[in-house]
């Protein structure tokens, strides 16, 4: 076989085909309830899910077609299946579990950060139990996994810091400096900036992913919340909660380019993985803002239940 | 490199922790507001004046300013001090938006929160928006009632009602 017939084929094999996002899963922490928007019939209620006391966290495990909620105030995490909506089990953890995230490699773990042990739980996706307890900072909150790297990222709220751990096996490779109270971490898809939020200095930490040094810290909304980075590593969002607005940065000279106001008190951020929306969840307002990614405004506002939160990507594709 | 421990499973070493923290994974709400019947300036007069409150709450003894600018030590009768920080004071928008610096959770049941009061006109006067984000006194999962989401929002319901209610009698009174 010729080679250049070998990299024309390996290279169609391994474009990953964008696809819009189909549903956003929201927490609603007050009234212990979680919704399913479908995003293509303008937020339409798709389902309304009862869990167990006060959900925060939320990651979609596509692979087995579920997704999970965390409950930090009842030390557990609801199962919940996505094409019935029903929740299966409940993984018994102890202690806060706040944040998490899903090893989308296929690999059999999800991580969670325990707000309360100053850990991250690993469970494993197929038996639902708790096979690790891994030290990190004080009051891990959120969570990133660079899939392709092997890395995990993580908030330590009270330490002030990034923890940067291993995603195979019990080992930390840095813990990085951050502004004060760091809340939110993404991670760009080409994997080479993590950006960390902090919500007491309104600052956004710029990590070099290979170095894992600080490469800039950028100045933000005030109280500057949940971060999502564009599917073509071209551009970073913060929600601030205190400005009810959405910054935007180019990732390569880290200058602001817009804000964009949305809903009261902003809470997470999601982007969808071909490019075209954003999704903001606002906690106080309890609406979702919709972002159009080409324009970067917000195209529209729905109304959902009460006080959503969604720590986490909480879009599925 | 390897600093960490993997506990695997020996949860009950953690469980040793049950401090309590500044702030907790659930946040509550409050959204109260009161209509004043008198013209917006008259009450941004009294509310932007960030040291000004102990002049029309009816819970603050006191108001004193700190070295660092911007900040205020709350005296409560008969139970002690809080402070808080300015965040924000827009005259435009007659917003201001402040948070508690530091917390004593014997004096007031809330371990952290954010504020913001905002005026806007109306016919009858004057809307007083006051809107807070806060979390309960004891962040842990067993937290006693004193403490608990329920005493939390009651404590700011209150303060928040009591304040503008004040702020009411007293401009309305002077008509």
């Amino acid at each position: 076989m010729k080679p250049l017939l070998r990299i024309g084929l390996s290279s169609l094999l391994l474009v990953a085909i964008p696809v819009a996002a189909e549903r956003a899963f929201l927490t609603h922490q007050a009234v212990d309830r979680v919704s399913v928007l479908d995003l293509e019939q303008e937020g339409k209620v798709l389902a309304k899910v009862d869990v167990s006391k006060a959900p925060v966290g939320v990651a979609i495990d596509s692979l087995r077609n579920r997704f999970y909620v965390t409950h930090p105030e009842m030390g557990k995490i609801s199962v919940i299946d996505m094409t019935t909506y029903a929740v299966i089990d409940e993984i018994k953890t102890g202690g806060q579990p706040f944040g998490i995230v899903v090893d989308d490699s296929g690999k059999r773990q999800v991580f969670v950060s325990d707000w309360e042990r100053n850990a991250i739980l690993v469970i494993n996706a197929e038996s639902r139990l708790v096979v690790d307890i891994l030290a990190v900072g004080e009051n891990p909150a959120g969570l990133a996994l660079d899939t392709k790297k092997r890395r995990l990222y993580v908030a330590n709220r009270n330490s002030n810091t990034l923890s940067v751990l291993d995603a195979d096996r019990p080992r930390q490779y840095a813990e990085v400096p951050t502004g004060k109270a760091p809340y939110a971490v993404s991670v760009s898809p080409d994997g080479n900036h993590i950006f960390v939020t902090s919500i007491q200095d309104d600052k956004l930490t710029v990590i070099d992913g290979q170095s894992y040094e600080v490469k800039a810290t950028v100045e933000t909304g005030m109280a500057p919340y949940g971060v999502d980075v564009t599917h073509d590593n071209s551009h970073v969002m913060v929600a601030n909660q205190g400005s009810n607005d959405v910054w935007v940065f180019d990732v390569s000279t880290l200058k602001k380019l817009t804000q964009i106001p949305v809903g009261e008190m902003p809470e997470s951020i999601s982007l969808s993985s071909d490019g075209t929306q954003g999704f903001v969840t606002n906690w106080f307002s309890n609406d979702v803002s919709v972002i159009n990614l080409e324009t970067m405004q917000e195209s529209s506002r729905w109304k959902v239940d009460e006080s959503p939160r969604s720590l986490g990507r909480f879009l599925a594709d | 490199m390897n600093r960490w421990a993997t506990t695997a499973l020996v949860a009950s070493q953690l469980l040793l922790s049950n401090a309590v923290f500044a702030h907790g994974p659930t946040p509550q709400k409050i959204d109260e507001s009161v209509v004043i019947e008198a013209p917006i300036e008259a009450v941004w007069e009294k509310v932007s004046d960030f040291n000004a409150i102990a002049d029309w709450h009816p819970s603050v003894e006191s108001s004193v300013p700190t070295d660092e600018q911007g900040t205020r030590v709350l005296a409560f009768k008969d139970k002690g001090t809080i402070t808080e920080s300015l965040d924000e004071l827009d005259a435009d928008r007659h917003y201001l938006g402040y948070r508690l610096l530091e917390e004593d959770i014997e004096v007031f049941p809330v371990s952290f929160y954010s504020v913001s009061v905002e005026l806007t006109e109306s016919d009858a006067g004057t809307e007083m928006l006051w809107q807070g984000r806060f979390y309960r006194a004891d962040t842990g999962n067993f937290p006693p009632e004193h403490y608990s989401d329920e005493a939390a929002v009651e404590a700011m319901t209150d303060f928040a009602q009591d304040g503008m209610n004040a702020l009411k009698a007293e401009l309305e009174g002077q008509k």
